[in-house]
């Protein structure tokens, strides 16, 4: 009767992977208004946004950006009147091809980031065991076709690879005569596969040459990935002597995160007065599966290591986006728009890395042609966001320190905040159309 | 034209960039309506910081007891008298044959200690200047019946000397004023002729503001014994005593001026000193003897509480036959438990009470204390009631570990921010030292 039965979790590692880790940044124009393109289809970035409006696009396109996520997150706790996050910037980037074959078929393909998130705080933060710092990075690949069935109506379909990695750490509370706290420092990779499909129909024109209006209308849904961590490494340190067998120095964990499933409904609406200016008008609305995500569990290969298990609950949002294309002497463009963000989060499972918050977010962008081959965008999006109410932030969930999950206990944490939020995203965008006829390039240089 | 766009795009980034400010301001401390000028702490072990089973600072432990962490957040001064090295000597845990093993702390009364047991440090013995005045009036061993005798013969027996039942002679050390309790030695509390009570101490304090948290050992000393309804070491403080010598100790600090706040009792039995040797984790029938003025040996059953103190006696074999029982100081049987939860409803009403008809407040933490047997998460950790893992109690399993005190600490500062409209910043639990593993 002298040992101690450490029966229970021991400061177990449960870890938050997210907060809206979406990055809707795939193309500068669809930034530039609100993240609206389904219907538009006015670019390369089509094949991610939807397939289908390849069939738009003439010749050989490329569309190639970068953006620079510029997120800053501060933080109150009745505790400690302020922490800031300490992340650095992101730099998700972007890269198409739509190719036209013959009039019916179109081939692209695509490479992206279409989640990501990094956030870190200093190390005496006071939510150090809840999170410390975290690192999702994601790739996607698509090869696509489109297919034009009807004079009006084109279809589209893309294979999905994805590619994920991620690595996080938190403060684990177990202290020794030497050691204040140990860390826990979990990293892995992986792979999964979806698939990118779309309809689109520029279903109606009104006017003539000169002076007209064309609608459109676009469909996409993009599949949820299921990414499989299964080597993960896990690292744990300055843990006390006593208790390396829990927490040993190194073990695998097994895990797997699902991105999820995004459904998308889009229109536009162009009145171009020929060689003068158009005016565009485009809105989509998403569906994002993130109910896909109700709860993240590592599983380490060390028997003794606690397993963890977090809910996470997410709910399924749904986005509207809009915004205005004006182009001027199909030379210079404006664009403006707005976004509806609504955060997937449940108010008392909101992790303090990326708070969620409902909100609208506004959209800039501009737009140069250079030539008939070459055009510059540029985008802009500025988020700024408050919650002030601290029991609508609390990482908590109702019935005491545990909920039952699958009739598991699953551990959660107990964190009330408050926070300020003030996003600036930054992006460029460089177009190329090349392989046109000589008599079109010859024309328009005329 | 490109060139406007390319000005425009700088423009527009650098204005936004600008933009970018999210800090919230820093928190402006009010004390309200109170004057925290010259705070003290009545009590006893809880109060004092004891934990492990004894008084040591090697990692601050003493340094942040509850009321120490509070006059922090007060930011007033706060003189308490810290032990030095081992202090009194500590439980602590040690890493043997591959599992983590309780070492208690070096007792004089044993003949058979740990050879790993801490010792008390030679200082502690002259461990601090009486001629101080303390703000940390706490005292390990600290009953309400203790703070001062209502009559000579009181006196003589078992009110001027604190935490025994000694005669009174050997009580005060001979003629040094050396009360028996080692954890009162920081205060003067003159010899047998010229005695000096607890009570003194209070009154010539010139308090502006207190805590109390006196009357746990009323209920505890006799419990943590394993209690007996007759003959037992400490008995139950009588409530009507109880009651007398607590609002004589309100009377006093009303007499100054001072405000403050009380708080009730815990329900000490739910504790991990009461409720981690249970007959589910021991797997077996369990022999325990009743009471000491009982010969009944019987089957434990659940509601009987096995103490952390059998330890030792399940170690060398007792309690597996009827011929040899645990002895019933080291079981609470199920008699006692009622007894001694009652109790500590019958003095919490006492608190209550005493503190309205002096018009203090009342800090609830037998309410608070209770929500920790469930659970309770602090900046992601999970904090309970459970020995050790539940990451709140220390070695002893009765009282806190600094995690634990810094919560509670938080929890009186809620209530006297309810109370007098200051603005106390509670402290962040996580960041306190919890249990040290080998």
């Amino acid at each position: 009767m002298r040992r101690i039965l450490l029966s229970l979790l021991l400061g177990a590692p449960a870890i938050t992977i997210a907060g809206g880790f979406q990055l809707n940044l795939q193309g500068l124009k669809a930034v530039a208004m609100g993240g609206a393109f389904s219907g538009v289809a006015s670019d390369a970035t089509t094949v991610f946004f939807n397939p289908a409006g390849m069939s738009n696009l003439d010749h050989h396109n490329f569309t190639a950006g970068i953006n620079i996520v510029d997120a800053h997150v501060s933080i109150q706790t009745p505790e400690v009147a302020n922490t800031d996050q300490t992340s650095g910037k992101g730099t998700p980037i972007h890269f198409y091809y739509s190719g036209k074959i013959n009039e019916k078929l179109s081939l692209g393909f695509l490479v992206n980031n279409q989640f990501g998130s990094a956030s870190s705080f200093d190390d005496d933060w006071q939510g150090r065991y809840i999170i410390q710092n975290i690192s999702l990075k994601t790739f996607m690949f698509q090869p696509t076709m489109a297919y034009k069935i009807h004079d009006k109506i084109s279809i589209g379909a893309g294979f999905v690879y994805g590619m994920g990695s991620f690595s996080t750490e938190k403060a684990v509370p177990l202290a020794s005569n030497t050691t204040e706290e140990g860390k826990a420092h979990l990293e892995g990779s992986g792979d999964g596969v979806g698939y990118n499909i779309g309809v689109y129909s520029q279903f109606l024109t009104l006017g003539d040459d000169a002076k007209n209006t064309k609608f459109a209308i676009g469909l996409d849904y993009r599949s949820s990935i299921a990414v499989d961590l299964g080597n993960g490494e896990a690292t744990f340190t300055n843990i006390p002597v006593s208790l390396r067998d829990k927490f040993p120095e190194e073990t695998g964990f097994v895990s797997k995160i699902t991105l999820p499933s995004v459904f998308t409904v889009g229109m536009s609406i162009k009145h171009t007065v020929a060689e003068k200016w158009s005016l565009a008008f485009a809105y989509d609305l998403n569906m994002t599966g993130w109910s896909s995500y109700d709860t993240l569990a590592f599983d380490f290969k060390n028997n003794d290591t606690p397993d963890s298990k977090q809910i996470q609950d997410w709910d399924n949002v749904l986005t509207h986006r809009l915004g205005f294309d004006f182009i001027y002497q199909e030379k210079y463009s404006i664009r403006v728009g707005l976004y509806q963000d609504n955060t997937p989060m449940k108010d008392n499972l909101v992790s303090p890395h990326l708070p969620g918050v409902t909100q609208v977010a506004y959209t800039a962008g501009l737009g140069y042609k250079v030539n008939e081959k070459i055009s510059i965008d540029f985008a802009y999006i500025r988020q700024s966001a408050s919650r002030d109410d601290v029991s609508l932030a609390q990482y908590k969930v109702e019935e005491g320190n545990y909920v039952q999950q699958n009739g598991e206990k699953v551990q959660t944490g107990d964190f009330n905040y408050k926070f300020n939020r003030k996003v600036n995203v930054y992006g460029l965008a460089v177009n190329i159309n090349i392989g046109g006829p000589k008599k079109e390039a010859a024309a328009a240089i005329e | 034209m490109k060139k406007l766009n390319i000005y425009l795009v700088v423009f527009v980034a650098l204005i936004l960039s600008a933009c970018t400010k999210t800090q919230f301001e820093e928190y402006e401390t009010s004390n309200g309506t109170a004057d925290f000028s010259n705070y003290i702490s009545l009590g006893n072990s809880f109060t004092q910081g004891l934990q492990d089973g004894g008084l040591h600072n090697e990692f601050g432990q003493q340094d942040n007891s509850y009321p120490a962490i509070i006059a922090r957040q007060m930011g007033t001064s706060f003189v308490q008298p810290t032990v030095s090295g081992t202090g009194s000597g500590y439980f602590h845990l040690e890493y043997i044959d591959g599992e983590i093993e309780v070492i208690k702390s070096f007792d004089v009364d044993i003949a058979n200690n740990d050879p790993l047991a801490i010792k008390w440090d030679p200082t502690f013995v002259n461990w601090a200047d009486t001629t101080v005045k303390y703000n940390n009036l706490g005292v390990g061993g600290m009953n309400v019946r203790n703070v001062y005798g209502q009559n000579i013969t009181e006196e003589l027996t078992y009110h001027v000397y604190l935490g025994s039942t000694a005669p009174a002679a050997l009580a005060w050390n001979g003629v040094l004023g050396e009360p028996i309790s080692p954890y009162g030695r920081f205060l003067n509390f003159g010899d047998i002729n010229n005695r000096v009570e607890y009570i003194d101490h209070v009154t010539k304090s010139n308090a502006t503001f207190f805590t109390n948290w006196l009357g746990i050992n009323d209920a505890m000393s006799w419990s943590k014994e394993g209690g007996d309804e007759v003959s037992g070491s400490s008995l139950l403080t009588d409530p009507l005593e109880f009651r007398a010598k607590y609002d004589t100790v309100l009377t006093e600090l009303k007499a100054m001026g001072a405000q403050g706040i009380c708080a009730t009792v815990h329900d000490i039995t739910q504790t991990p000193y009461f409720t981690t040797i249970t007959l589910e984790v021991l797997n077996k029938d369990i022999w325990i003897k009743e009471g000491a003025d009982t010969n009944i040996i019987r089957k434990a059953v659940e509601e009987d509480l096995i103490l952390l103190t059998a330890k030792d006696e399940l170690g060398d074999g007792m309690g597996v036959t009827q011929a040899n029982p645990l002895s019933h100081t080291v079981v609470l049987d199920k008699d006692e438990v009622a007894i001694t939860k009652a109790y500590i409803n019958d003095i919490n009403v006492q608190i209550r009470a005493s503190a309205a008809s002096h018009g203090y407040a009342v800090v609830d933490m037998y309410s608070f204390m209770n929500s920790l047997s469930s659970g309770m998460n602090f900046d992601g950790i999970a904090l309970n009631t459970n020995y050790i893992e539940g990451g709140a109690y220390s070695l002893d399993g009765l009282h806190p570990n600094s995690k634990g005190y810094a919560m509670i600490a938080n929890e009186f500062m809620s209530a006297i921010n309810a109370n007098f409209g200051s603005n106390l910043q509670p402290v962040s639990v996580g960041s306190y030292r919890g249990i040290t593993f080998p």
